[in-house]
């Protein structure tokens, strides 16, 4: 094949929602900025995910962050030029017992003293006012009303496209195989030839720490699992919030088929070499389980299909966000089954941080270096 | 139009589809009582669009109908029982 | 979890019961699950109920199927039936339902039996009722005497005629067969011909359902141009014949059919690696010459694993068995050697026919582009082609596009046609464009069923 030299100001590695969003804001930013991904854009946990798209439920490390993306989600559908993708939603993590509700209530006082006041209580009479199907023993929740879901796939393409009308040049199907940092830039050959860029983007996913490695950082504690979900058949409309249950794991959205999405972050087995997940019946049964106890009307439902994405996590369930030890790499991976969301001001801060301006929030938390 | 054998002599079984009493001969598929009494319209693919068996071998799912408290079985492989109340599947879809 | 069995066979069709048979002769223990309620699988379908002698018009192949099956019956083989599998795990555990309740259940190694379905044909108003396959015939006609008078049939394949055969010899009434068959086919079968002559009585069996339908029916040979009328439902069918000209037919039955493929779901979502067969048109499991997968443990036999018809079917059977007896040290090579010079000779006649009867790839496509190609979800031609131009990569990202693939059937009538549209207009191989990447639960499980089993256990009543 012939030398094919392809230079850059900036590449990042990795087609799901942090490079897409990372890529759609330096391309936005008239910046020089090419993509590889090593099989399809939004192929694994971004394509393959509940859509989830919520501001409840984050430690409190994330809260900033998943603010600001949520003023970003909310213009999405404009900013693309796409509809149907996105669509707002109140979403409920529900209380089942005086454990639930004591501990959601500690939760709510402590995120307000921290200045965060998007998550609500509500008890039962509005739970059952919001959700009259719910069953009788959930007695409350907290809730938060501007988050939403979306379709991940659209958005994802979304941005994808919206880049390459910006400049972005993408490059699917082409893996990165060898990373040289030669005085000030990275050469980097890939099956599709050799790149050269100034700076590099390590948003590859579960892939992310064998890149980070590769990029000269030391061996990080993430490991690769795939988070399942399921669809069902169309049911008549009966839920117009997400749900979730607290303390136990359950994400439960009717789409605009009529359909039941079911996820919940049950893990299934993940290969990163192979791209091959195994859809595990035990981690479905709990979450299903789950499902019945909060509408108990819906255990004759059938589910049709299941799927599943393959995702990096950290054994602290956050990501790691921030500059590498090396001139020129900046990291966005492991976000542990809960970066959908977070997408849009990832991939702000990623171009802010790459083009050595400061970052709307401060991303200390999401140190590489914090595995020390 | 489907017809059975005459040659037959098998015992019946009494189920009501869509509210119609109907008889099935005992181990008999609903697909194939409902074919053999002239129903052709098991479940509706979109508003007024219906269907009808097509493999009659569990393949093509279109065969699909409601039984008692059950949803979207399908009828080629279910069992006529003793007053089944067998309905058409109708389509949740609100997007179609 | 501990082994309840030797072995699990999921399908009780010839493959399943030679399979079974073969192991239980080794003393193996066997469990034979099927979704049916009765054993035989699609080619023996209620064989168990049609021994009294009032069904011969079904011929004498079907008939033999009663040795198999009382062979079986009285071997006491233990077999689960109105069963079904809806995963089998990655630690082979098989995750079925029976009676509304499920369990899982693990044995030493699993033969897949799952048999063939036919291929869709997507012809203008194949949606229509009153259009099916003439599987389904078989089946109406097999398992409750029932056919339908005045009807036509359309396609081709040896299950074709057979079909229209048994039904004439019922005293249906058939109004027209019209075959899809080209000329060309004839000619490129004839080098396949002389090995397919070891297997002359089947072939003259052929030629004796040929004749026969020729004088009790009107066929017509290498049609095109075919449009089922009608608008709620089958009113009619309009052709252009050999000679060009145009006929109309009235009708209220039609039965389709352009061949069978074997029936990959389970092994698929299973995530046993396939391959694509050019020759058959179609996804087969990779086997070894014993019928193991690429997963150790699980085999596939009969036309699961390549379509073979009954005879191959039943020695594929033995021969797994006898793999898996090996293994278990209760026999030995030589004798599956004897078997496989069986299996030789059964299969030099499948060459012949596969030529003879050679899947025309136009009928995989619509000709009409507001024809419905994925039932399931409504898609027609024309929105997966505007789907492909956007440039997808294949039948996956295909799907989240515009849902083709999305619905209950999980592929089985779509399947093949979105792989050749992709492959025709993007100019590419069809192994290379893929298959919808297929995942359990296999059909689909309510979420009482899907959170309710338990592990099986013998001693409990299920």
């Amino acid at each position: 094949m012939k030398s094919n030299k392809l230079y850059f100001d900036f590449l990042i590695i990795g087609g799901g929602i942090q490079g897409c969003s990372a890529g759609f804001f330096l391309s936005k930013r008239k910046q020089k900025v090419a993509l590889i991904e090593k099989d399809v854009i939004g192929r694994h946990a971004s394509g393959a995910n509940a859509g989830g798209v919520r501001t409840l439920g984050r430690d409190a490390s994330e809260i900033p962050l998943s603010i600001v993306s949520m003023d970003w989600w909310n213009e999405i559908e404009t900013l693309l030029s796409i509809k149907n993708s996105f669509f707002k939603s109140r979403y409920i993590k529900v209380a089942r017992n005086n454990d639930d509700v004591s501990k959601a209530q500690n939760r709510i006082l402590d995120l307000n003293k921290k200045g965060f006041t998007h998550e609500k209580w509500i008890g039962k009479s509005e739970l059952k006012h919001l959700l009259p199907k719910i069953s009788n023993h959930c007695i409350g929740g907290i809730s938060v009303e501007g988050d939403g879901w979306a379709y991940p796939w659209k958005i994802v393409r979304g941005l994808a496209s919206k880049s390459l009308s910006q400049g972005l040049q993408i490059f699917e199907k082409t893996f990165a195989k060898t990373f040289v940092k030669e005085k000030d830039y990275w050469e980097v050959s890939t099956t599709a030839g050799k790149f050269y860029a100034q700076n590099i983007l390590n948003c590859s996913g579960a892939w992310g720490g064998e890149l980070a490695k590769i990029l000269g950082e030391q061996e990080l504690p993430i490991k690769s699992y795939a988070p399942m979900l399921a669809i069902t058949d169309p049911q008549p409309k009966f839920l117009n919030s997400v749900i979730g249950i607290l303390n136990a794991p359950l994400s439960l959205k009717q789409i605009d088929t009529g359909q039941l999405i079911i996820g919940g972050g049950i893990k299934g087995k993940a290969s990163t070499e192979n791209n091959e997940t195994k859809i595990n019946p035990y981690g479905l049964k709990n979450t299903i389980q789950n499902a019945i106890s909060v509408f108990p009307h819906i255990d004759n439902v059938r589910i049709i299909r299941s799927w599943s994405g393959i995702e990096g996590y950290f054994p602290d369930d956050l990501p790691v966000i921030g500059p590498g030890s090396k001139e020129g790499v900046v990291h966005a991976f492991g976000f542990s089954a809960h970066g959908f969301q977070l997408g849009l001001a990832v991939g702000e801060a990623l171009a802010d941080m790459s083009m050595k301006m400061q970052t709307k929030i401060k991303l200390d938390a999401f140190s590489i270096r914090r595995f020390k | 139009m489907f017809r059975e054998l005459k040659d037959e002599q098998k015992k019946e079984v009494v189920f009501f589809f869509e509210g119609k009493k109907l008889t099935a001969f005992d181990g008999e598929t609903i697909a194939s009582a409902l074919l053999r009494s002239g129903e052709i319209f098991f479940r509706e693919a979109k508003k007024n669009n219906f269907r009808g068996p097509y493999c009659m071998i569990g393949i093509c799912f279109e065969c699909l109908v409601d039984v008692d408290q059950m949803q979207s079985l399908q009828s080629c492989q279910v069992i006529v029982k003793n007053n089944m109340k067998v309905k058409r599947h109708k389509n949740s879809d609100l997007s179609l | 979890m501990k082994d309840v069995f030797d072995i699990i066979v999921i399908g009780s069709g010839p493959a399943g019961l030679s399979t079974s048979l073969a192991a239980n002769d080794l003393g193996l223990k066997v469990l034979v699950i099927d979704e049916q309620s009765q054993v035989g699988g699609q080619i023996y379908k209620s064989i168990g109920k049609n021994l009294d002698g009032k069904k011969n018009f079904l011929g004498k192949d079907y008939l033999k199927g009663q040795h198999l099956y009382e062979r079986f019956i009285s071997s006491g083989i233990e077999h689960w039936l109105e069963t079904s599998v809806w995963q089998i795990t990655e630690n082979q555990e098989v995750c079925f339902k029976r009676n509304g309740l499920t369990g899982i259940i693990k044995s030493k190694f699993i033969v897949i039996c799952g048999g063939a379905y036919e291929r869709a044909m997507p012809i203008t108003g194949w949606t229509l009722p009153g259009v099916m396959s003439v599987g389904a015939a078989q089946t109406l006609l097999k398992s409750s005497s029932v056919g339908a008078d005045d009807c036509v049939f359309v396609g081709s394949g040896p299950l074709l005629y057979l079909t229209v055969y048994q039904y004439l010899k019922a005293g249906f009434k058939v109004k027209a067969v019209l075959d899809t068959s080209r000329l060309k086919q004839i000619i490129y079968s004839i080098p396949y011909f002389f090995p397919a002559l070891i297997n002359f009585n089947l072939l003259w069996q052929g030629l004796r359902w040929i004749r026969y339908i020729s004088k009790h029916t009107k066929v017509h040979g290498r049609v095109k141009n075919i449009s089922i009328l009608g608008k709620e439902k089958v009113q009619g069918i309009e052709i252009t014949l050999s000679n060009g000209g145009n006929l109309k037919i009235d009708t209220k039955n039609i039965f389709l059919h352009q061949g069978i493929v074997p029936n990959i779901n389970l092994t698929m979502a299973t995530g046993i690696k396939h391959h694509w067969s050019q020759f058959q048109y179609c996804w087969l499991p990779t086997l070894s010459l014993s019928g193991e997968t690429s997963i150790k443990g699980i085999y596939v036999a009969g036309d699961n694993g390549g379509i073979g018809g009954v005879n191959t079917s039943i020695t594929t059977g033995q021969i797994a068995a006898l793999d898996i007896g090996k293994k278990l040290n209760k026999t030995t090579n030589f004798a599956k050697l004897f078997v496989y010079l069986k299996f030789l000779k059964d299969k030099s006649l499948r060459p012949f026919l596969d030529v003879l009867f050679k899947q025309d790839v136009n009928f995989l496509v619509p000709d009409n582009k507001n024809e419905i190609v994925c039932r399931c979800e409504n898609v027609n031609k024309s929105e997966i082609e505007n789907s492909i131009k956007l440039g997808i990569s294949g039948p996956n990202q295909l799907k989240s596009y515009c849902r083709a693939g999305m619905g209950n059937c999980q592929g089985r009538l779509c399947g093949l046609t979105v792989q050749t549209m992709i492959a025709l207009k993007q100019n590419r191989k069809l192994d290379e464009v893929g298959y919808y990447r297929l995942r359990p639960p296999v059909k689909p499980i309510t979420l009482k069923e899907l959170s309710s089993f338990e592990e099986y256990s013998p001693d409990e009543k299920q």
